[in-house]
């Protein structure tokens, strides 16, 4: 092998290097690139879920008029008595569980009727299974007529939904 | 051909070599360094969340109206009234009430501390128009570092602006 051939295997060989080590570079850059992408994806499905949690707030049968988002309890407590007697609703939205919780105030803890209320923090509409896995939770406005404030009253709470097609 | 002369070639082409390294080395660290600086700005991230609970807290109704034969207001309203300096009827400062019942509110739910997820929060609320732009209420508390998640909520105030109030939770 001449002189000349040697250099051009050289060169070659130093080429074949770089190509290999700029191929190694992109490798990792798309692996973290990919690996956000995946943590990016499970966010927004988390978000998404939440969503869909919240839009169950504006549906006729729990929605305050003036505002949106906001949970009229009266309709609620309602509800759950005719759920509780009649068995009415409770297929009606596909879900494995549905309950609502009021957040702030602080209250003494407790399971939500009308015999209770307001004195309760928790209200649970459906309850298909036991098996429902963790529901998806969003923040709601709790509307409703106040006593003690002699007119509307609106709390803080949480809208909780377990179904297979909200996970 | 001198063995010397065979020496020197050998080492030129090793020095070459590592120049070509050092040079995609530094080339790499650049694009690193980029990369890392695109992503500082979003550790501050707009969360589902807390803006979920911001819409939600400022229906929250307060304990604050400015006379007798009105409702309550709700927070979202009282950081208007706190912007127009209005007194309660019971002799409260509007902006007292809006602090105290704001901390409450989001202490509650979340919960901060050196051993908590979150760390601390920012609660800011600015009065903005085309002449001019006026901090209404700012509360800070923990320990807040460049990451967090937050929202904002926009109320119109009088005359002819807004109130921007923005929730960071630190992380």
């Amino acid at each position: 092998m001449d002189k000349g051939q040697t250099k051009i295997q050289e060169m070659a060989f130093v080429l074949i290097a770089i190509i290999i080590f700029f191929a190694m570079v992109a490798l990792v850059y798309f692996s973290i690139r990919l690996s956000s992408l995946r943590e990016d994806v499970t966010i927004q499905r988390e978000q998404d879920a939440k969503e869909t949690a919240r839009k169950l707030a504006d549906i006729p049968e729990f929605s305050w008029a003036d505002c949106s988002n906001c949970i009229d309890m009266d309709k609620v407590i309602m509800l759950k008595e005719r759920i509780g007697e009649r068995g009415t609703y409770k297929n009606f939205w596909d879900l494995d569980y549905l309950a609502i919780e009021r957040i702030y105030p602080n209250r003494t803890t407790g399971e939500c009727t009308s015999s209770n209320y307001p004195d309760c923090t928790t209200l649970v509409l459906i309850n298909n299974t036991n098996n429902y896995g963790s529901p998806v939770s969003a923040f709601v406005a709790l509307c409703g007529f106040d006593a003690a404030y002699s007119g509307i009253k609106c709390e803080l709470g949480k809208i909780y939904a377990s179904a297979r097609a909200i996970e | 051909m001198d063995m010397r002369k065979i020496k020197r070639k050998g080492q030129e082409e090793i020095v070459g070599f590592v120049v070509i390294v050092v040079i995609v080395a530094v080339v790499f660290l650049v694009i690193l360094g980029l990369y890392v600086r695109q992503k500082a700005p979003t550790t501050q991230k707009e969360s589902v969340d807390v803006g979920q609970f911001l819409d939600s807290a400022m229906e929250y109704t307060s304990d604050c109206r400015i006379r007798a034969s009105q409702p309550y207001f709700s927070l979202g309203e009282l950081i208007r009234e706190c912007y127009a300096r209005s007194e309660c009827v019971d002799g409260e400062d509007s902006c007292g009430v809006l602090n105290r019942t704001l901390q409450e509110i989001i202490e509650n739910n979340w919960r901060y501390g050196p051993d908590r997820p979150s760390k601390g929060y920012i609660f800011n609320s600015t009065y903005s128009s085309d002449f001019r732009t006026e901090e209404v209420l700012f509360i800070t508390k923990g320990n807040c570092t460049i990451e967090r998640i937050g929202a904002e909520y926009l109320t119109p105030a009088r005359p002819s602006g807004s109130i921007t109030s923005s929730l960071q939770i630190c992380l």
